[in-house]
């Protein structure tokens, strides 16, 4: 599994629609109301019916973590029609800037400092609510502290306490205002997708195979070679990571060593820290390449498969890409669609927790993902419970079905090379994952780093221009008249079937991502 | 290919603009319109007034002609005369547009300046008042120009910067809509900003 953030492939910045983070207030009222949700024709917006909570009342549509209404809750537009004559005092509090997208008023106050807009949430309601949006305070945390904080049940609250810790220390509960004639779609969708459950018929599909105890010839015949993903059971069983490895094991063997965390490092004891409190729409993801450098004592936990033990990186030592990382995320953690960088192959091992995937095979366009023509930027929904809520239902009808799964602890699975894949951690979740080149992908993996664009497509490693040269000088060496007997089995296959290469194949359908049929 | 390519616009009021193909294409809304196939026919933005689209023109006339200055100075010798050739005939094109009576603006600095007054240049270009402001970062939101985005979302931040409530209220417009209870809990609970 590849970073979200730094790699090749990722989400541009031009999404489609950019929706940031939003988590609910910690204080309760007494007065508690259910939210219903029940979908219109269009997909993507959702009215709402606001009712009083009623003894043995049926939620309809989707259930939410939590039953309590935020203090300064946002409801989506459609609500302001429920209710005649009421004027939404989103645009009465924004003044002459009420003309502007909710977007746009968010990327203005993301300009702005801590101080700023605290000031400005005290203008009117309608900039309490934007200036108390989280995803905000969340960037001016990651910014001005990098991964030196200690979350503190809200971003806002964060920033606070490590702004103005005697400030902080002097409040007991952070006060909220209830602001009850707030409509916005993009904001009321931010908080939705933060607090939404999966749905169970989002689950329901596991079409993958599954295999206990086949032979490395059985596997690479049936799996590696023809590309297909496949699901392992029983590779862990002697591993000590699998017996011992456990959030408790894992902060006292290096509760403060600083691991990877997005854009910022943190100690691993901050981190289960946040991640034990936080409820967002894209909750930050542990996810380090350096971690067995970092404490050698976690490389011993686990073993590589028998598997995947050909991984003909490794002949470049210390000069090859990245190929492992320790993944450590919160429940709604998670990476939405990509494929691994440098073609290469990969296979992800979960040790506590569960994980569902959703895999398209190289030629298929996820619904809702448009990879740039040279497929080094990826656009797509901002959070994974979006992509679920306004895309899952059309792969149903299509022919060319995902792969899904969930992956629960002890199992393995393999995503071949060029494979479309999300990940959504449905428990808090501890996984090791490891991508790799073995003879079977040698040449598409030549291929896609000798592109005229490799120094921006090929990742994980600092010589972006000369792996090529470097890796096939090395291979050659190593393993002489290797490439020269795969290229000519290749070219066979090819005149046999008449097909394009492989990345030929992925590089159409991703240059004419519109090309699917329902 | 060539950059004598014409794109014609038109504007909610009806305004009609002839500007070249790289200007127009600072646009990534109007690029892939083009690239759908839109840009021989005249290409209508409903949302964008004359006004404001004149604005967005010159902007983007400005910017196009500063990386072509920086191209050309970068380039090998070899290649130079050519891009001087490309050059040279720009202001032919301009005339040409000018005799068809169609609306351009022309800021005669533009050809003159050094990339590294660009930032000057904006500053100048987005000193107007805030309803331009305004409506510009809305156009350009809705004609994805991210320069102008960044540009006029930088202005507008600007303006909320070290100001007193009721300076944001009076420079905005905006009612305050809370009780003086609301009012009172609301400062409390930011009076660390206030610090």
């Amino acid at each position: 599994m590849m970073l979200g953030y730094k790699n090749l492939l990722l989400r541009s910045s031009r999404h489609r629609k950019r929706r940031r983070n939003d988590s609910k207030s910690k204080s309760t009222t007494t007065q508690s109301k259910k939210i219903f949700v029940a979908e219109t024709k269009q997909s993507s917006n959702f009215a709402t019916k606001v009712a009083e909570e009623e003894e043995g009342e049926e939620e309809v549509g989707f259930s939410l973590k939590t039953c309590h209404y935020n203090n300064h809750v946002v409801q989506p537009l459609g609500n302001l029609y429920f209710i005649p004559n009421l004027r939404n005092c989103r645009d009465t509090g924004l003044g002459n800037l009420q003309k502007l997208t909710d977007e746009l008023v968010l990327d203005i106050l993301g300009l702005l400092g801590g101080t700023h807009l605290g000031i400005l949430s005290t203008v009117s309601k309608s900039f309490y609510v934007f200036c108390n949006h989280e995803p905000i305070w969340r960037n001016l945390v990651l910014e001005n502290y990098n991964g030196e904080f200690l979350y503190n049940g809200s971003w806002k609250s964060t920033f606070i306490a490590t702004f103005s810790p005697s400030f902080s220390l002097s409040r007991s509960v952070p006060t909220c205002l209830k602001v009850r004639d707030f409509f916005s779609d993009y904001l009321f969708q931010s908080w939705l997708c933060a607090n939404l459950e999966m749905k169970p018929e989002w689950l329901e599909r596991d079409n993958i195979q599954r295999r206990r105890g086949i032979s490395v010839d059985d596997f690479v015949k049936n799996f590696e070679e023809p590309n297909k993903p496949v699901l392992l059971e029983g590779c862990m069983d002697n591993w000590v990571a699998f017996k011992k490895w456990d959030k408790d094991y894992l902060v006292k063997t290096c509760g403060s060593v600083k691991f990877s965390v997005g854009p910022v490092e943190m100690k691993l004891d901050d981190f289960f820290m946040y991640s034990e409190q936080a409820k967002e729409e894209r909750p930050l993801y542990l996810f380090d390449s350096s971690f067995v450098k970092k404490v050698p004592e976690l490389g011993s936990g686990y073993e590589i498969p028998e598997y995947f033990r050909e991984d003909l990186f490794g002949i470049l030592g210390n000069e090859r890409p990245d190929y492992r990382w320790i993944i450590v995320g919160p429940a709604g953690s998670g990476s939405s669609f990509h494929i691994d960088p440098n073609s290469t192959s990969a296979w992800n091992a979960v040790i506590r927790g569960s994980k569902k995937w959703v895999l398209f095979p190289p030629d298929v366009v996820p619904p809702g993902v448009h990879p740039s023509p040279d497929g080094a930027e990826v656009a797509s929904p901002v959070s994974i419970t979006e992509w679920f809520m306004n895309f899952y239902e059309e792969t149903k009808q299509w022919k060319k079905r995902p792969i899904e799964c969930v992956c629960k602890a002890g199992e393995v699975i393999f995503v071949p090379n060029g494979w479309w894949h999300l990940v959504f951690n449905l428990e808090d979740s501890i996984a090791i994952t490891q991508n790799f080149v073995s003879r079977r992908n040698l040449l598409n993996v030549l291929d896609f780093i000798q592109r005229p664009n490799a120094k921006n497509l090929v990742s994980g490693t600092r010589d972006r221009v000369n792996l090529h040269d470097n890796f096939k000088a090395a291979i050659e060496t190593s393993f002489p008249g290797t490439i020269a007997e795969l290229m000519s089995k290749e070219a066979e296959k090819i005149a046999q079937l008449k097909k394009p290469t492989f990345w030929e194949a992925a590089s159409d359908a991703k240059g004419g991502a519109f090309k699917f049929s329902f | 290919m060539s950059s004598k390519k014409m794109i014609t616009l038109k504007s909610s009021d009806g305004r009609i603009f002839e500007v070249e193909e790289a200007v127009a294409q600072e646009s990534q809304t109007i690029k892939h319109m083009i690239e759908d196939g839109y840009g021989n026919s005249v290409i209508p933005l409903p949302n964008v007034t004359g006004r404001i689209l004149y604005k967005i023109i010159e902007f983007c006339t400005k910017h196009v002609a500063v990386e072509e200055d920086i191209k050309q100075k970068s380039v090998e010798p070899t290649v130079v005369v050519e891009d001087v050739k490309q050059k040279s005939v720009e202001p032919t094109v301009v005339e040409d547009v000018k005799q068809k009576s169609v609306e351009l603006p022309v800021d005669d600095d533009a050809w003159d300046a050094e990339p590294s007054d660009i930032d000057e240049w904006d500053a100048q270009f987005i000193d107007v008042d805030e309803s331009t402001m305004f409506e510009l970062i809305v156009a350009s939101n809705y004609l994805n120009i991210k320069r102008l985005m960044d540009l006029s979302a930088q202005a507008i931040a600007d303006m909320m910067k070290d100001k007193t409530v009721e300076e944001i209220r009076k420079i905005f417009n905006i009612q305050n809509d809370f009780t003086p209870e609301e009012e009172m809990k609301i400062r409390n609970e930011n009076s660390w900003a206030y610090e």
